[in-house]
């Protein structure tokens, strides 16, 4: 009984000096500041006037940017106005008014695309895009202009000594490399877009050009190993797993490239048949024997850029379904019908020239013979 | 997670490993097209007149051009490009090939030739190009001969020529044998006649005091086996051609009639079909006489036998299954197989030279049809139809079949002509009237 009144006397001895020392201890919030404007009374025909001022000054209104959006003015006169005063713009609008930025170079037309490699990368693998065109960063104050020291570097403290390792030490110690970091974009005040100083687009303006594809990996030399003067019997720390990807990677990429790959877009459909009809024109089987118009020849030959045959490059590659005699008999033919009909050239597009350069046509008079 | 994370590179290394070098391969494929619908037309060809070596070879020269153009023309395989159309002239043997010349008016063979006298004694030289090639097909060749030989000559460089360009045997240096025909229709005179395949150069074989009919032609071209009336019925004789003379088959009772007769592969024995009490079968007997076997044992008609290339194989046509037909059966006797299966009646077997074909004369719809089929009696192919078509012969290359044509109605009368087994290049063969019953010889040697 006693304890619940020495409990009920504490707090209300606590909530009374609450309410005394409280004051002292809470501040108020200041009462907000009300700023207060002149007003000037004007009549209609004040108004009026004031009005065709406005605009006939309404386009140096638009030029000149506003720093803020204007207020909407009250309406001054219940009657519609002829013809609304133009507003200035919003100041994003106000931003893309802003002089253009400089010049950037044309992309390449589509059309003139060629095959040509680009040049190298540069080292750095910076892209090599204009810098006129990137925004430049805003002049803002930093919250902490003042750097802050560097922490000191933490040394782990081994539980034991470790004693000193007698494989020699580089000469340097190489810096530890430090993450590069943007410095921190913080102002004492909001920056908005429309103060960039810069005045340009802040989105990219050009795409990065793709990294250049890596030169082919040379064969690897096979020179003979200089006999190791000291071999040291290394641990067997190999994974036969990493060491099987790491061969196949090695056998796929060292083969050697070849150096006449064929380039261009390759021949479209209508340029092979095109090709095929141009020759089958010329192929006159109607001289062959019998056993040669049983036999399939695949004939062999170079063409030049103007898409003729080469003469004395046409060789028979292989036959089948007749005798040596007859595979003679019908590459002969064969023969006749390429150069024939490629006199003056088949016509084929010369920036597919590497898909064409080589060609093997398979003479095959299966539904050509008695019918 | 580490496990899954080996086996994803091991299988991307190893794709990578597999594909990379078959796509860089593949990048260097030269370009593969497959040609399967050309052309079937004859193959230009320019000729310029043969160069007379001298005076004497002028004639000579001339002709043997014109005898070598028609021989390839002929065949349906080659087009002459008329000399009018030629840019460049040949004035030399061994001049060098304007090829240029001969492309521009698309000649695609050209052939160049000499022809020099000495003496009675012809020699001719040519030499063939393949001019979009611009190289010689083969090596020059040279002929020497008798003056009066010059169309044989002629014939041989023919015969090069073609062979140098389809791969087959020529088959110009050859003659066929035929029946010659005169007078109307219903007293008919008929005699043995041999001429060069072309129809130059007929000699009489017979006199018209007997019928004949069916003559064919020994394997070596030698003699000619035929059918005559002489004795007042048919009766089979053999003729040695060189002296033109001509005796009955030895071991062949005089009161059977005979006919239809076909030497064997090998040319030393005689096959025939010999009428016995109303009923016909197929013989063979030596063609000296002697050692006659019966080679058919039916109650029904068998006869026109011929033998494969071979000799091992017999076919003829027979009644047997009471529509005529053909059958195949071996040469030695044994079981006979029925070949022909389509409707209509077959006749006149003859075995390609070349052993692949059989051709036959085929009767349908009242009409008549010269075709071909293999000798399991597949591939049936009719080359010809016409009111009467009959006799085939093949060319000893096995392309070409000569055949008898009759036309129709009281003034019909009987021609030769040939005809490609493709079924084209149709010809009449000039004869010196009407001609019947052609057998062609083998390559002359």
């Amino acid at each position: 009984m006693r304890r619940s009144l020495y409990v009920s006397s504490a707090i209300h001895a606590a909530i009374l000096l609450w309410v005394a020392l409280g004051d002292g201890l809470f501040k108020d919030s200041p009462d907000p500041v009300f700023e207060v404007t002149g007003v000037t009374l004007v009549s209609t025909a004040e108004f009026d006037a004031m009005f065709d001022q406005a605009q006939t000054s309404a386009p140096e209104a638009e030029i000149t940017p506003a720093p803020r959006p204007a207020e909407p003015e009250p309406p001054a006169a219940p009657e519609p106005l002829p013809e609304p005063a133009p507003l200035p713009e919003p100041p994003a609008q106000t931003a893309e008014a802003a002089p253009e930025p400089a010049p950037q170079p044309e992309p390449t037309p589509p059309g003139e695309v060629t095959d040509t490699l680009a040049p190298p990368a540069p080292p750095s693998g910076a892209p090599d895009l204009p810098q006129t065109g990137r925004p430049t960063p805003r002049p803002a104050d930093r919250i902490a202009p003042v750097p802050t020291p560097a922490p000191e570097q933490d040394v782990a403290i081994a539980p034991e000594a470790t004693p000193e390792v007698a494989t020699p030490a580089p000469a340097e110690t190489p810096a530890p490399a430090e993450e590069q970091a943007a410095p921190e974009e913080a102002a004492t005040r909001i920056v908005t877009e429309a103060e960039t100083p810069s005045g340009g687009p802040l989105g990219p303006l050009a795409s990065i050009r793709p990294p250049t594809r890596p030169d082919p990996p040379r064969p690897v030399e096979t020179a003979a190993p200089a006999p190791d003067p000291a071999p040291q019997p290394e641990p067997p720390q190999s994974d036969p797993l990493a060491d099987a990807i790491a061969l196949a990677v090695a056998s796929a990429v060292s083969t050697p490239a070849p150096s006449n790959a064929p380039s261009g877009p390759p021949l479209t459909a209508g340029a092979r048949e095109g090709f095929r009809v141009a020759v089958s024109t010329c192929w006159n089987v109607g001289s062959l024997s019998s056993e040669a118009q049983r036999t399939t020849v695949i004939v062999g030959f170079d063409m030049t850029r103007e898409a003729r045959p080469v003469e004395g490059s046409l060789r028979l590659i292989s036959f089948e379904g007749g005798s040596q005699m007859a595979a003679q008999q019908a590459f002969e033919t064969a023969r006749r019908a390429i150069l024939r009909c490629g006199a003056t050239g088949y016509g084929l597009p010369v920036e597919s020239y590497d898909h064409w350069q080589q060609v093997e046509l398979v003479f095959n008079p299966a539904g050509m013979r008695l019918r | 997670m580490l496990t899954r994370r080996s086996l994803i590179c091991s299988a991307s290394a190893l794709a990578a490993a597999t594909t990379l070098p078959g796509l860089v391969r593949a990048q260097n494929r030269p370009l593969r097209l497959e040609i399967t619908e050309g052309v079937i037309e004859p193959l230009p060809f320019a000729i310029p007149g043969f160069i007379a070596r001298n005076g004497a070879a002028a004639d000579a020269a001339a002709d043997i051009t014109r005898v070598i153009a028609a021989d390839l023309r002929g065949t349906g395989l080659f087009r002459q490009i008329p000399d009018s159309a030629h840019i460049s002239t040949v004035t030399s043997f061994d001049a060098p090939i304007l090829y240029p010349d001969w492309q521009a008016i698309n000649a695609q063979a050209l052939i160049v030739g000499e022809v020099e006298q000495q003496g009675g004694r012809l020699i001719v030289r040519f030499r063939l190009f393949d001019v979009f090639s611009q190289q010689p097909l083969g090596d020059g060749l040279q002929f020497v001969g008798e003056r009066d030989g010059w169309r044989r000559m002629a014939h041989n460089v023919a015969d090069q020529v073609y062979e140098r360009i389809t791969g087959e045997t020529g088959y110009f240096d050859t003659r066929v044998v035929f029946v010659h025909e005169e007078g109307p229709k219903n007293a008919r005179l008929k005699r043995l006649a041999l001429m060069d395949y072309d129809g130059a150069n007929v000699q009489f074989l017979t006199d018209s005091r007997a019928i004949v009919m069916a003559p064919r032609f020994s394997p070596t071209g030698d003699r000619i086996i035929y059918t005559s009336f002489l004795s007042g019925q048919p009766r089979v004789y053999v003729m040695d051609v060189a002296s033109v003379r001509s005796r009955p088959l030895e071991a062949i009772s005089a009161g059977n009639m005979t006919f239809s007769p076909r030497f064997t592969a090998d040319g030393g024995t005689v096959v025939f079909s010999m009428e016995q009490g109303g009923n016909t079968d197929i013989f063979r007997v030596d063609v000296n006489g002697g050692g006659r076997t019966q080679l058919t044992n039916a109650p029904s008609i068998e006869t026109a036998p011929s033998f494969s290339p071979d000799g091992s194989q017999m076919v003829f046509e027979s009644d047997r299954t009471g529509g005529q037909q053909i059958y195949v059966m071996p040469a030695g006797g044994g079981e006979v197989r029925r070949i022909s299966q389509g409707s209509g009646r077959y006749g006149t077997p003859v075995w390609s030279p070349r052993g692949d074909y059989i051709a036959f004369t085929k009767q349908e719809s009242g009409r008549f049809h010269i075709g071909v089929m293999r000798t399991n009696g597949s591939e049936e192919r009719l080359l010809t139809a016409s009111f009467l078509d009959e006799g085939p012969t093949w060319a000893p290359n096995g392309r070409v079949l000569m055949f008898t044509r009759e036309t129709a109605g009281a003034n019909g009368a009987p021609a030769v002509y040939s005809v490609d087994i493709s079924g084209r290049n149709l010809q009449r063969v000039a004869t010196p009237g009407m001609a019947s019953d052609p057998s062609w010889s083998p390559r002359l040697p």
